[in-house]
């Protein structure tokens, strides 16, 4: 398949029956969403069959695809619900019904004020750590906008959350992360 | 090419294997569509189910009077509270609800704070509901639900009919004295109502003979006691 490709152009062959521009887009993804798996669910033992589960279900639902939109945040969002339905399945971690941070407006930080990439500055095994204390739903928005260099749109967008919230969560998760990381002895650079 | 394939992550080789197999397949386009017509059938009928019940709470607060009820004070208040339809009201907040789960698979509604999307909802079932309300369906409905002839509202029109809300009588003056009043409900032609030195009534307000009153009361054995009286227009008597 020809890497000039969309993404796509490729889920578009994939609903006309072309199963091989779907393993493309297997092939350019598996890294990226069992990153992504890996680090949102890091304490958790079924994250290659999470990962797996969210290529077949984005097979089946290729057909709701609408190819003018983009494939990576429709893969994402797959890759959402089936994690947080492993992290519902296990029961270790509370997920509440109903989250005021999504209720009322706030106002938008911009993301150039936010501060260097942690990811890279910091060492990755502190990071992680410090990750695995914070909830959900700080620690997705953090790996999506840190680990996955997602923007606030495509968060918003991923996690069907107002683009306001997602600054709002991504504020709280980096000044809990500083505190866990603080007490941890490592000083970030956030 | 053989090699590559070795390499290849097994997650990769999983899913490639799974899909050459046949093992799993696409949803056709129909499942999407039918899918899809299902959720916004759904929405339409949470919508108007909560309109139409959203219209029964208006029209039952008009003709019980419950705006009159707060003028009798705090009695009068802890009568309004307990008068209202409270299973009817839950029913109508879990219906918004649920239309806006309905729609927040929306990027219109969910990129929005949930404040945004349940006011608006509240606000377009609050307005069409009192369009509802001011047309005759329910009044016919209740017409008709007084015949026995509609067999599952009927009972709740009755419920919430006239003579449901205890202790709050609608009548017509008969007779004035100090402490005694003779008036007539569509029960009782001649009823006896004590008034008190506690007996509540609007400031400047003059009740006459033959006026259309609303009561709050309560029974002592076969005494009847008015905590409130005030004047309401025959238009808006209750007719059941």
């Amino acid at each position: 398949m020809a890497e000039a490709q969309s993404d796509e152009e490729l889920a578009s062959l994939t609903k006309q029956g072309h199963k091989q521009a779907f393993n493309e887009l297997v092939n350019r993804y598996e890294a990226k969403i069992l990153r992504y798996g890996r680090r949102f669910l890091f304490s958790y033992e079924d994250v290659r069959d999470a990962v797996q589960e969210v290529f077949i279900k984005a097979y089946v639902n290729i057909a709701s695809f609408n190819t003018s939109r983009s494939f990576s945040t429709w893969l994402y969002r797959i890759a959402h619900n089936s994690f947080i339905n492993v992290i519902k399945k296990k029961k270790r971690e509370p997920l509440s019904f109903f989250d005021f941070d999504t209720f009322v407006q706030f106002a938008v930080a911009s993301p150039n004020s936010i501060e260097e990439d942690i990811f890279a500055k910091e060492d990755q095994a502190s990071i992680q750590a410090a990750l695995q204390a914070l909830s959900p739903k700080y620690r997705e928005p953090m790996i999506l906008y840190y680990g996955e260099q997602r923007s606030y749109e495509e968060i918003g967008d991923i996690m069907h959350i107002p683009i306001a919230t997602v600054g709002v969560r991504l504020k709280r998760a980096r000044e809990q992360l500083q505190k866990i990381l603080n007490n941890q002895s490592v000083k970030p650079t956030v | 090419m053989t090699e590559e394939l070795i390499k290849k992550d097994e997650i990769v080789e999983s899913i490639e294997q799974k899909i050459a197999s046949g093992k799993i397949n696409p949803h056709t386009r129909w499942y999407f569509f039918v899918r899809t017509v299902f959720l916004i059938l759904a929405t339409v009928i949470g919508f108007c189910l909560a309109i139409y019940l959203g219209s029964f709470i208006f029209f039952i607060s008009r003709v019980q009077q419950f705006g009159k009820l707060a003028g009798f004070g705090w009695p009068g208040f802890q009568k309004l509270l307990m008068s209202l339809p409270w299973v009817i009201l839950v029913l109508v907040a879990v219906l918004i609800v649920g239309v806006e789960k309905l729609g927040s698979r929306l990027a219109l509604v969910y990129r929005r704070p949930l404040l945004y999307s349940i006011l608006f909802i509240v606000l377009v079932v609050a307005l069409a509901s009192e369009l509802v309300e001011s047309t005759a369906v329910h009044r016919t409905l209740l017409d008709v639900a007084q015949r026995n002839h509609v067999p599952m509202v009927g009972g709740i029109y009755r419920h919430f009919g006239r003579g449901s809300m205890a202790d709050v009588l609608y009548a017509i003056v008969k007779d004035q004295a100090q402490t005694t009043w003779l008036v007539s409900t569509d029960d009782q032609p001649e009823l006896k109502i004590m008034i008190t030195p506690k007996t509540q009534f609007i400031p400047g307000e003059v009740i006459q003979i033959q006026d259309h009153v609303m009561i709050l009361a309560h029974s002592e054995g076969p005494r009847v006691f008015a905590i409130g009286i005030r004047k309401i227009a025959p238009e808006l008597v209750p007719d059941f």
